[in-house]
């Protein structure tokens, strides 16, 4: 384990070197740490594999690449990057999200304490108006308005925390249905991509077993006059057509 | 030419799941049969790339050893990138196909 720790910190060593000129900005120190994580599990997995630290080293260094691909792509070289700015917006969108479960969480304790409060507010009306009637003389309006303006207050609170909590819902049901909407892409593509993967040698057999079929067709019915039990060479056809793709399909698995 | 093609390759393996970076770089030498042996520095400037225009995006996994991984899951945004680009890749073969010299119809197996 000593001698696999040394390498390890090695590639550590490595790489920290390598990236000692860039300045360490997040998006720069994500990036190093990847490379080093991933540089460190491919080596375990060599020396796992039976190779000496050296060679296993070696092979891992190798695959580093070039830095100038890291400052290339966080714009140090002058040179241009592949669509810069076209998506930033919807990187915002993506960074939106987790502020946005933040801002809810926060959002839920205000709502419950107001909601809480409006509660109590109302209770206290009650009791306000109850106690006012008590020591104020009989023709006064002081506790009927009092009454009315804490429940005001409350009812006030109850419809803004409400509003609130719509727009929030609102939200939220909105990156449901845009999760939704992404997934059925995500499986169209899937499906795309399998059945964009033909094989030309199964559908050329596939012409070949069909027009014999038509022949053969032809043949039963003006030579032998058996339209009728004839036309089964097509579905025949057919059915023998499949069979090829499917084995093409199993072929190209393995 | 594989350097314009690098966002759809690591794109390509986004689709079928999530992933993170070393099994990413498993993945394309694998279904590349040996032929591309992506480099750290390429992998992960492309995924930089991909997450800064909204195409990927990245979590933090929870691993029992303690260190946690980062995993990227693709977005709608990406899914269509990715898309354009295939279809982009499909014309750009069939015209260089007409200037160059075929090698047969050999497909592989």
């Amino acid at each position: 384990m000593k001698g696999m720790d040394r390498e390890m910190t090695k590639i550590q060593n490595y790489v920290e070197n390598v990236f000692s000129g860039i300045p360490k900005t997040k998006e720069a120190v994500e990036m190093k740490l990847g490379i080093i994580d991933s540089m460190e599990e491919k080596y375990a997995e060599l020396i796992a594999g039976g190779k000496n630290e050296h060679e296993a080293f070696g092979e891992v260094i190798a695959d580093f690449g070039s830095i100038d691909e890291i400052r290339q792509e966080l714009g140090y070289d002058g040179e241009e990057r592949s669509e810069p700015a076209a998506g930033s917006l919807h990187q915002t969108g993506r960074k939106l999200d987790a502020e946005f479960q933040k801002e809810y969480e926060q959002f839920k304790k205000k709502f419950a304490i107001a909601i809480t409060a409006g509660v109590a507010l109302c209770i206290l009306a009650v009791i306000a108006m109850l106690v006012l009637d008590e020591i104020m003389p009989e023709s006064s309006n002081i506790p009927l308005v009092a009454f009315l303006l804490i429940i005001l207050a409350a009812v006030c609170l109850f419809i803004y925390f409400g509003m609130q909590e719509e727009k929030y819902e609102r939200q939220k049901r909105q990156s449901i249905a845009d999760t939704e909407i992404d997934e059925a892409l995500r499986q169209q593509i899937l499906e795309e991509i399998s059945s964009s993967k033909k094989n030309p040698v199964a559908d050329s057999l596939c012409g070949i077993i069909m027009l014999a079929a038509t022949v053969l067709f032809l043949l039963l019915g003006f030579l032998k006059g058996m339209w009728h039990p004839g036309w089964i060479v097509f579905p025949v056809g057919g059915i023998l057509c499949g069979i090829v793709n499917i084995i093409a399909q199993m072929v190209k698995k393995s | 030419m594989i350097r314009g093609y690098n966002d759809t390759i690591v794109l390509s393996l986004l689709v079928q799941g999530d992933s993170y970076g070393y099994e990413i770089s498993r993945a394309i030498d694998r279904l590349s049969g040996g032929n591309y042996q992506i480099k750290e520095t390429t992998l992960y400037s492309t995924v930089n790339r991909l997450e800064k225009n909204g195409y990927i995006a990245s979590y933090y996994g929870n691993e029992t050893f303690g260190k946690r991984r980062t995993y990227y899951r693709i977005t709608g945004e990406g899914l269509r990138y990715y898309r354009g680009k295939c279809e982009e890749w499909e014309l750009t073969k069939r015209v260089v196909d007409c200037f160059t010299r075929q090698t047969g119809n050999e497909r592989d197996g």
